[in-house]
């Protein structure tokens, strides 16, 4: 007598097998189950003064499904084109189902389906959903904690010394080891690639494969040279650079930021790289109302310089954004493009620069913060949303150079090409929405 | 007068006006050559902590009439112990209290029934060889979200013309320009189909969304293809004043945007948007919704869900209100560029019989190259109304 356990792992392999096989023939990719898993003994209540449905599953678990979020979402060929795998319907609005009720509703005989009949709705009488769609579609309440985003691995002192390392060749040659690269990107917030020839256009070889290189009017990648008198920003002079986010004088900052030491400092020029995450994590710990105000008011950043042609940036950006959650997306701190406009109002300018001083202090602390020197040959990888990255100064003397090659990659097109790689390789765990 | 126990420097103006400036923020900006690095003209100085200056407290401050300057003693400061201020840099740089309405973002003027007819129309050929032309054409769509230019030849091509003056194109998978043709069974997305398209963003799925969208007629159909154009902050507006509690649904909860298609590559893009974005005194910042591309998860609290559809529907019908709405037919030789952080677009539907045929040419800037041209601009004039950043 076969188990339920071993019917649906065989119906989970033969599903997968027909996957592979439709894929190859073109055939639809969206929710595509060959066999649906079957739900025994789900119970439908449908709560109309409310109007709401309610699913009791074999759990246990009530859940309510809104009706007028099912009409939204109803997947027939009327509502749901299969060819662009697109909306059909647009909106309640235009297409008048702002009235749409359900009027009876239950589980259909083969329990993989959900059956509605609706009233209020015109032409539009029935619709049909899967369980599956249902369960992965559970609207859940403001009480439950919805850890939805990008699982990040926050750092603390250890870090220095367990930082992500990958192989050139190995990230170049083999997929797997290139979506593992990128995905510790996301989780860890910095990873370094080793045995990289020492010469420019190494970064290139990496972007043909993900996505392009953002086009800024450095070029495509930058060089970073101690150029002394011809120096066109502190970057490329050699003194210190504080803890900085990159481009925040543009209101659309780079994703990924990738630095390819060529030639080593010989005396200092050792990178500085900090968890801001982790740093304002402390602060929200430890001092809410400072974290609160790096949250609300936005610093002013500009760039006006001539390379090529003119430019003049301008962008605000609080220190510290957040999704509407409450969990961090983003933080951006530059001091050398940051401008003396100041939004915040003048009683509360004091406490601002005291959070300020905090969240730096935090920032610089050895619970966020590494130190250490990048060999020639080996590239830091940096989430430029969350990290800080700084160096030391160093010596420019006869013999010693330094020279690190950099580019930029977005991450709408890192992440698309991750998800279309987790796709392919049925991945589980999916790369949200930045 | 030096209000130590607050921190703070108090000046009283010419015109009896008391303005406080915060010792912190004072120092923060000190001009003093050792502060600022004037080979690149940026400042020298980093952050708090590590220069010490977080103490820094102001021990004695004095006019200097003769020179228009204002010279501040420190103490508690590590680094230095003296900074002198221009007067007319302090007049510039006013904190204002929270109570005063801090108005400092972009002057958009909102669309009403008859505004919306006066949309500033300009000249292919002036605006190609008239660099103010350029600049007034860019800040109408700045300020009024929408310009015309009529009189450019019916060829594809032309786009690029005035945007190669301005900025480099903004890079999509369409391409840096596309063409929108009814083109019937292969259409890759409702959009290359014929039928109506409801009021959008385009690029909803991005999380970076393009500034401006321009798309010049090349040839218009026989019969509708009419264009559709809604001021989406002045309906946000709308919604402010007589729903204030639906607006806030829109502006805390985002929706979810996701294109999955191959052009080319294979491609899987996901965002997240609020309907309405604010800045944080409260001002509009952006408006981004489309129907085509938005997925069924929703990240809005069940007990919220229908009082969110109900914030959407009436945000929608002001949308499509007269207040709002623009509906015109774009004639071939003419071109339309409208601001995609403000503008909704769509189009009527139309017939693609032998013989009628719909060609836009269309192309997306963003908007920090184009600000960036126009303050270039500015500077390089003399232009005292200054773009802000976005």
């Amino acid at each position: 007598m076969l188990s339920t356990l071993t019917i649906s792992r065989w119906l989970s392999t033969y599903s997968n097998a027909c996957y592979q096989s439709c894929k190859k023939l073109g055939i639809s990719q969206r929710p595509f189950n060959v066999f649906p898993q079957l739900y025994y003994s789900v119970q439908v209540e449908n709560r109309i003064e409310d109007k709401l449905l309610s699913l009791k599953w074999d759990d246990g678990k009530i859940l309510n499904y809104p009706h007028i979020y099912l009409r939204d979402h109803c997947p027939c060929p009327s509502c749901y084109d299969p060819q662009t795998k697109q909306r059909i319907i647009s909106n309640l609005v235009l297409d008048n189902y702002s009235k749409a009720t359900i009027k009876t509703a239950h589980i259909s005989h083969d329990n993989d389906k959900l059956l509605i009949e609706w009233m209020d709705d015109g032409s539009h009488t029935s619709s049909s959903y899967q369980l599956d769609w249902l369960k992965t579609h559970r609207l859940i309440s403001s009480a439950e904690n919805k850890q939805f985003r990008i699982k990040r691995r926050l750092w603390d002192s250890n870090m220095e010394l367990n930082m992500p390392r990958f192989d050139f060749n190995k990230v170049l040659n083999n997929k797997l080891e290139l979506y593992e690269w990128l995905r510790s990107i996301l989780q860890n917030g910095a990873t370094i690639i080793d045995n990289i020839p020492k010469q420019t256009g190494q970064i290139q070889k990496i972007a043909q494969q993900v996505t392009d290189l953002r086009l800024s009017f450095y070029g495509k990648t930058f060089q970073v040279e101690s150029l002394g008198k011809d120096a066109a920003t502190v970057v490329y002079q050699n003194q210190r650079l504080p803890l900085h986010s990159d481009f925040s004088f543009a209101n659309n900052t780079p994703g990924i930021q990738m630095l390819h030491c060529i030639a080593a400092a010989k005396q200092g020029g050792e990178s500085l790289v900090c968890d801001a995450f982790k740093a304002a994590e402390m602060l929200r710990e430890s001092h809410p109302e400072y974290f609160d105000l790096l949250v609300k008011y936005p610093l002013e950043y500009e760039d006006k310089r001539t390379i090529n042609a003119e430019f003049f940036y301008l962008s605000l950006h609080p220190i510290i954004s957040l999704y509407y959650n409450g969990e961090i997306k983003q933080i951006c701190y530059t001091d050398h493009t940051r401008t003396s406009t100041l939004y915040v109002p003048q009683e509360k300018v004091t406490s601002y620069y005291k959070a300020l001083a905090k969240f730096l202090e935090y920032a610089y602390s050895s619970d966020a913060m590494a130190q250490f020197k990048l060999q020639a040959g080996s590239m830091i990888a940096l989430d430029n949303y969350r990290m800080l990255h700084g160096r030391t100064a160093y010596d420019v003397l006869p013999g010693t150079h330094r020279h690190l090659e950099g580019g930029y990659f977005d991450w709408d097109g890192v992440m698309s090409y991750m998800r279309v790689f987790e796709r392919d390789h049925r991945i589980n765990d999916k790369t949200p929405s930045m | 007068e030096n209000r130590i126990e607050d921190k703070l420097l108090s000046l009283k103006w010419d015109d009896g006006k008391i303005i406080n400036y915060p010792h912190h923020y004072l120092r923060d900006h000190c001009p003093f050559q050792s502060c600022n690095n004037p080979q690149v003209g940026q400042p020298a100085s980093s952050s708090l902590t590590l220069d010490s200056y977080a103490k820094t407290t102001i021990k004695r401050a004095q006019i200097d009439q003769d020179n228009n300057e204002l010279h501040i003693e420190w103490m508690n400061d590590d680094l230095h112990t003296s900074s002198t201020y221009k007067l007319d840099w302090l007049k510039t740089h006013q904190l204002v209290s929270s109570s005063e309405s801090n108005k400092f973002q972009i002057k958009r003027h909102l669309w009403n029934s008859h505004k919306k007819y006066t949309i500033p129309r300009f000249d292919f050929n002036k605006v190609l060889n008239d660099k103010l032309e350029l600049y007034e054409w860019l800040r109408s769509i700045l300020q009024n979200g929408l310009a015309f230019i009529d009189n450019m030849p019916t060829e594809t091509g032309q786009l690029q013309k005035i945007t190669q003056q301005v900025t480099d194109f903004r890079y999509t998978y369409y391409g840096n320009i596309f063409q929108i043709q009814s083109l019937g069974e292969n259409a890759a997305t409702v959009v290359y189909k014929n039928q109506r398209l409801p009021l959008h963003s385009d690029f909803s799925f991005s999380n970076n969304t393009p500034g401006l969208q321009i798309l010049h007629c090349i040839s218009a159909a026989k019969q509708g293809g009419e264009s559709l154009l809604s001021d989406a902050f002045k309906a946000a507006e709308m919604l402010r004043e007589n729903y204030p509690e639906y607006f806030d649904l829109l502006a805390k909860y985002p929706l979810e945007y996701e294109d999955k298609r191959t052009i080319d590559a294979e491609f899987f893009f996901m965002a997240l948007h609020p309907v309405i974005s604010l800045y944080h005194n409260g001002e509009i910042k952006q408006v981004c919704y489309t129907d085509h591309t938005r997925t069924s998860i929703l990240h809005v609290p069940q007990e919220k869900v229908v009082a969110y559809y109900k914030a959407l529907e009436k945000f929608l019908d002001y949308v499509y209100s007269a207040d709002c709405m623009l509906q015109f037919k774009l004639q071939p030789g003419s071109m339309m560029a409208f601001d995609n952080y403000r503008i909704l677009h769509g189009r009527t539907e139309f017939n693609v019989l032998p013989g009628s045929k719909r060609h836009f040419e269309g192309t997306y800037l963003d908007w920090d190259g184009v600000m960036s041209y126009m303050r270039v601009f500015e500077r390089d004039q003399n232009i005292s109304d200054k773009t802000p950043s976005m």
